[in-house]
C-alpha cells in the first residue's frame, strides 16, 4: 500500500485529507505541525508527503527544502497546500522543490488525482 | 489618494505664488518685509503637513491593501473544510442520503462557491487597487488576450446555446499586464454569456482606431436599467433584474475590470437597453 504524510495544523482539514486518502487505498500518517513531518518523514520513508506551507514552527516550505537536502528523502514525491495565491508563494514553494502545489480552497477529489497523476508520472 | 495629490499640487502653486506676491511687496514697502517673510514660512509649513498627510495616507492604503490580502488568505482555510466536507458527503452512496438532504447540500455547495468568488474578487481588487502591476508591464497583444478568453468562454457559451461570434483585427500591441488583462476579458465575456438567454448572441470586436486598441463586448441579454447605469463600477453594485432572476455575481467584476483598464491609461464605456442588449467598449493606448 502506498504511504502518503498528511501535514497541515488545521485539524479538520487534516481530517478530510486522510479520510479522502485512506478513501482512495493510501495509507495514511497524518501530522499537525513541520518537525513531526520531518520526523516521520525520516523515520517511515512515505512514498508522497502533502505538506501545508503555513504550520507553526517549521513551514512546509521549510520541511520540503530539508527533506530534499537528505539523501534518504531527497527523492519523495512532495504537493504543497496552500491558502496563498500569489506568484512569489507558488514560486517558493517551487524552488524548495514541491513537485506540484494545490491552493485552498481545494476539491478533496482533484488532490486525489493531482497525488495518482504525480505516482504515476514517478513510476513512469 | 488622487485626490491628495492635487491637494498638493494646490499648495505648491500657493507657495509660488506666496513668494511672488511677496518679493512684490519687498520692493515697494520695506516694513512689509517681515510680514511676508512670516506668510511665506506659514504656506511653507502647510505644504510641509500636507505632505506629512500625504505620506500618512499612502501608508494607510498600503497597510490596507495587506490586510485585504490577509483576511482573504485566513478565509481561504475554514473555507477549505466546509466545501471539502460537503462534497464528500454530496459523493456518499445515493442511498445515504434523501432528496432533501441533496438539495440541502446542493445550496450549501453552491454558496460555499459564490464565498470563494467574493474573496477572490477582494483579492484582486486590493491587488490591483494601487494602481500598480504585479508584474512589470510588457508589451501584449490584446488581439491574443481576446483569443485566449474566446477559447475559455467556449464551454460555457455551449452550454447556455449562446452563440459566439468574433471580429479581431489584430495584433493590437499595447503597455501593460497580460494576466490582469486577461481578466477584464473572462469578466466581460462571463457578463455576456451570463446575462444573454439561449439562442441569445454575443459579438466580439477588436480594432485599431486613433492609437487606441478598441475592443467592444456586445450582447443581446437583458441589459441594464436606464437609471442604474451610472451605478455600475461600483463595488457590489447588482442591477434590479439580475438580483430578480437570480443571475449568480459577486458585483466586483466591473469594478475590477474598471480599475485595470484605468491602470492601463484607459476608459470603458457601457451603453446598454433594458431587454434588448449591453455593449461594452473598452479602449487602451496603443504601442506601435
Amino acid at each position: 500500500m502506498t504511504v502518503v504524510l498528511v501535514a497541515d495544523d488545521d485539524a479538520d482539514i487534516r481530517d478530510l485529507v486522510a479520510f479522502k486518502l485512506e478513501q482512495a487505498g493510501f495509507e495514511v500518517i497524518a501530522v499537525e505541525d513541520g518537525q513531526t513531518a520531518l520526523d516521520q518523514a525520516r523515520s517511515r520513508q512515505p512514498t508522497l508527503a502533502v505538506l501545508d506551507v503555513s504550520m507553526p514552527g517549521l513551514s512546509g516550505i521549510d520541511v520540503c527544502r530539508m527533506l530534499r537536502s537528505e539523501p534518504a528523502t531527497a527523492g519523495m514525491l512532495i504537493i504543497m497546500l496552500t491558502a496563498r495565491v500569489q506568484e512569489q508563494d507558488v514560486e517558493g514553494g517551487f524552488s524548495a522543490g514541491a513537485d506540484d502545489y494545490v491552493t485552498k480552497p481545494f476539491s478533496p477529489r482533484e488532490l486525489v488525482s493531482r497525488i495518482q497523476s504525480l505516482l504515476s508520472r514517478a513510476r513512469a | 489618494m488622487r485626490g491628495a495629490a492635487r491637494g498638493t499640487a494646490f499648495v505648491a502653486g500657493l507657495v509660488t505664488g506666496g513668494l511672488l506676491v511677496g518679493a512684490a511687496l519687498v520692493r515697494t514697502a520695506a516694513r512689509t518685509r517681515t510680514e511676508c517673510l512670516a506668510k511665506a514660512a506659514e504656506v511653507d509649513r502647510s505644504h510641509r503637513t500636507e505632505q506629512e498627510l500625504l505620506t500618512k495616507l499612502r501608508s494607510l492604503d498600503a497597510a490596507k491593501t495587506d490586510f485585504m490580502a490577509t483576511v482573504s488568505h485566513e478565509l481561504r482555510t475554514p473555507l477549505t473544510s466546509i466545501s471539502g466536507y460537503v462534497e464528500l458527503l454530496r459523493d456518499a452512496e445515493p442511498d445515504e442520503l434523501s432528496d432533501a438532504q441533496q438539495r440541502m447540500l446542493e445550496v450549501i455547495a453552491r454558496n460555499a462557491r459564490r464565498l470563494r468568488e467574493l474573496i477572490e474578487d477582494i483579492l484582486t481588487l486590493s491587488r490591483i487597487e494601487n494602481g500598480g502591476f504585479r508584474s512589470q508591464p510588457g508589451e501584449v497583444d490584446l488581439a491574443q488576450v481576446i483569443e485566449r478568453a474566446l477559447v475559455e468562454i467556449g464551454p460555457a457559451a455551449t452550454k447556455a446555446s449562446v452563440g459566439v461570434h468574433a471580429d479581431v483585427r489584430g495584433p493590437l500591441p499595447l503597455r501593460g499586464d497580460s494576466m490582469q488583462l486577461d481578466r477584464v476579458l473572462a469578466n466581460l465575456l462571463g457578463n455576456a454569456v451570463k446575462f444573454t438567454p439561449a439562442e441569445g448572441t454575443v459579438t466580439v470586436r477588436a480594432r485599431r482606431d486613433d492609437g487606441e486598441a478598441v475592443l467592444e463586448v456586445a450582447d443581446t441579454g437583458m441589459g441594464i436599467p436606464e437609471d442604474e447605469q451610472n451605478a455600475l463600477f461600483v463595488r457590489f453594485f447588482r442591477a434590479t433584474n439580475a438580483i430578480r432572476r437570480a443571475v449568480p455575481g459577486t458585483g466586483l467584476g466591473l469594478a475590477i475590470c474598471h480599475k485595470i483598464v484605468d491602470n492601463h491609461g484607459g476608459t470603458i464605456a457601457i451603453d446598454s437597453i433594458e431587454n434588448v442588449g449591453t455593449t461594452v467598449t473598452v479602449r487602451i493606448p496603443a504601442v506601435w
